[in-house]
């Protein structure tokens, strides 16, 4: 199967994405989010399909999901399975409603308490394209940590999913996303809503390290007095193309959003940083703030780096945003080879001196030494 | 008396400037030669071109260094040689954290020399010694290298890398410009603690201050590329007086 072929007039029974999607049209290499990831080839590439089945859950300490099935899971989640879940209506991704026509069972957790959970996603098709959805509700006043972590052996695949977060009032939810992917032919496109209700703060970190071809994007609105602090790194190698894009919208008054990117990228690899913030006419009193830079270790590497902000309010405390590519700087660099550190390890200690601030936030240590294994990792 | 260095018939570039036209220059064992002269002379080129900055190209001449032709050598093996350069500019480096910068440093050197690294308990154990001595704040070493450091406070932790370091030619690219007086004293302490029978120094500078606190055994002109005068202490009186126009070429 071609992901375009599918025929809208098979889905009657889900209206109302099939709407919009004929609205918006099917996502081309022309689409503004798509213009530098190079979809074309991904979705021209005959699949085998693949629908994910539900199985039975083993408990465990951690949730692990195999190609869309979740085959683990702590007792303290409350796991179903939705057949018709309240998607976002405003979404600026195509793919995010062709994701949820194409699929018919939308995982669903729900964090009834503060918690601090492991999702393991395994990824093991060849050749295949693989749909699913997961939706994580967040109740209110909860406080939850959630860290994903990517295993991937599937090579030629290609894989659709995404997360539905709802934030309820008061609630907090730390989402790190621990990207690393070590095979070029893995590919995925990932779609995300998150809705962030009123005093809810949502923490993002995105890692993206490694070879293949993946883009996320982001939609994420906030209610009043809602914040999302969002952090993200990619480091890219070989041919890899990782991308995030985002419309971020803030939409009650006094809402935060604080957005930071920090780009590495070698050999031929290609980085995507494009990031809308949005304030609605309501969203008096907002502030935004947004950052990327970049560092170019060799000069076949490149990266599209497009900071945006968009204003419908008069009263705004802050609006900030700026963006730089680069390469090392030569006289840091010299500085440290004087005081007869090698140069590899010169280089080493600067790229981690530009991730710092990142890996500071994040305060643990294990995602900043996966980094430091990746790149010290040569050819 | 043994050399240290030689440098024999130095040209050299920065991007299409010729700026080295022919230097000459033996610095001996031991001893501390001054250099001065006016500014945009060369002198920093010099230092650089000493250290193996990649903005300097050689285009003729060589650097003999220990006996050894060092000209094309990378900066990092000069440097656990032994050659080290106080900056003229120290460069910030934020999110390097000054204390991890000097251990990673001493335990390069260290590992050159065969012997163990130290841990940071023990690196921690010697550096609090040095700062106090330096009279520098101890908050300092634990901030990003030189990152928001006042120009005086990057001028003492070039000293401190040096003290730390240990090492057998150094170059101080106007260590003296931004001290104020007691900073001045202290870092003229410093320097003159080290100063050993195997030690070099090769310190730069437009004023006699620190020419008096740290007494040169040479002292040489440097102008347009070129050495144009070598000399005592006295040069410096004479310098004082007349300016660099008494040591025009004919
Ligand atoms: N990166 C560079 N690009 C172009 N010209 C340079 C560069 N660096 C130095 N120069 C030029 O080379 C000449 C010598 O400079 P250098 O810094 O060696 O002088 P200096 O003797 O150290 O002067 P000062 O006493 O002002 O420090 C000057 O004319 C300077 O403008
Ligand atoms: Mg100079």
């Amino acid at each position: 199967m071609r992901v375009l072929d599918i025929n809208l007039e098979e889905y009657g029974a889900k209206k109302a994405l099939v709407q919009k999607l004929k609205s918006m049209g099917m996502p081309t290499p022309k689409t503004e989010h798509y213009r530098y990831f190079g979809i074309r080839p991904i979705l021209d590439k005959e699949y085998i399909p693949y629908t994910p089945p539900i199985e039975s859950i083993e408990e465990a300490d951690h949730i692990e999901i195999v190609d869309g099935t979740v085959t683990k899971a702590p007792k303290s989640i409350f796991v179903e399975f939705l057949t018709n879940p309240k998607v976002d209506d405003s979404h600026y991704d195509q793919i995010y409603y062709i994701n949820h026509l194409l699929v018919d069972k939308t995982i669903h957790f729900e964090l009834e308490k503060d918690m601090e959970l492991k999702i393991v996603q395994k990824f093991t098709k060849t050749g295949t394209f693989v749909p699913y959805r997961i939706k994580i509700s967040v109740h209110p006043g909860i406080n939850a940590k959630i860290e994903e972590e990517f295993i991937v052996y599937a090579e030629e695949s290609l894989y659709f999913y995404g997360y539905d977060i709802d934030l309820a009032k008061d609630s907090i939810l730390q989402l790190v996303q621990n990207r690393v992917t070590g095979l070029e032919s893995f590919a995925q496109i990932a779609s995300h809503s998150v809705r962030c209700n009123k005093n809810s703060e949502f923490r993002l970190f995105t890692f993206d390290f490694g070879v293949a071809k993946t883009l996320h994007n982001y939609h994420i609105t906030l209610k009043e007095n809602a914040a999302t602090n969002a952090s993200h790194v990619i480091f890219g190698k070989e041919r890899a193309k990782l991308g995030n894009t985002f419309h971020i919208e803030n939409r009650g008054k006094d809402s935060k959003t604080h957005q930071i990117s920090r780009n590495i990228l070698k050999d031929r690899a290609r980085g995507i940083f494009d990031g809308l913030l949005i304030v609605k006419n309501p969203a008096k009193y907002s502030a935004i703030y947004q950052d990327s830079k970049t560092i170019l270790l060799n000069d076949g590497a490149y990266m599209v780096s497009k900071p945006q902000m968009e204003i419908y309010t008069e009263y705004i405390s802050e609006a900030t945003h700026g963006s730089t590519t680069g390469q090392l700087d030569e006289e840091a660099l010299f500085y440290l080879r004087q005081r007869g550190i090698a140069k590899e390890q010169a280089k080493e200690m600067l790229v981690l001196s530009f991730l710092d601030e990142i890996f500071e936030k994040l305060g643990e240590e294990k995602i900043k030494k996966e980094f430091i294994e990746l790149y010290e990792e040569r050819e | 008396m043994s050399t240290m260095m030689k440098i024999e018939n130095l040209h050299a570039k920065i991007g299409d400037k010729q700026i080295l036209k022919g230097i000459d220059l033996k610095m001996l064992k031991g001893k501390v030669h001054a250099i001065m002269g006016p500014n945009g002379a060369g002198k920093s080129t010099l230092s650089k071109a000493i250290v193996g900055h990649p903005d300097v190209e050689v285009t003729e001449g060589k650097i003999i260094y220990k006996g050894k032709d060092i000209t094309n050598w990378e900066p990092e093996e000069r440097a656990l040689e032994g050659i080290f350069m106080a900056f003229q500019h120290p460069v910030e480096i934020p999110g390097v954290n000054n204390a991890y910068f000097l251990r990673t440093a001493l335990n390069a050197k260290r590992k050159h020399l065969g012997l163990p690294p130290l841990n940071a308990a023990e690196f921690l154990r010697l550096l609090k010694e040095k700062i106090k001595e330096l009279g520098m704040r101890e908050e300092m070493i634990h901030r990003s290298l030189n990152e928001g450091f006042s120009g005086g406070e990057k001028k003492l932790n070039e000293i401190l890398q040096m003290e730390i370091l240990e090492p057998d030619f150094v170059i101080l690219d106007e260590i003296d410009s931004g001290l104020d007086i007691d900073a001045l004293k202290k870092v003229s302490e410093a320097i003159n603690k080290m100063r050993t029978p195997d030690r070099t120094f090769m310190i730069i500078t437009h004023y006699r201050k620190i020419l008096d606190y740290i007494e040169p055994d040479f002292v040489h002109v440097l102008k347009n590329g070129k050495v144009l005068k070598t000399g005592g202490i006295e040069i410096v009186d004479a310098l004082e007086k007349e300016g660099y126009k008494i040591f025009e070429e004919a």
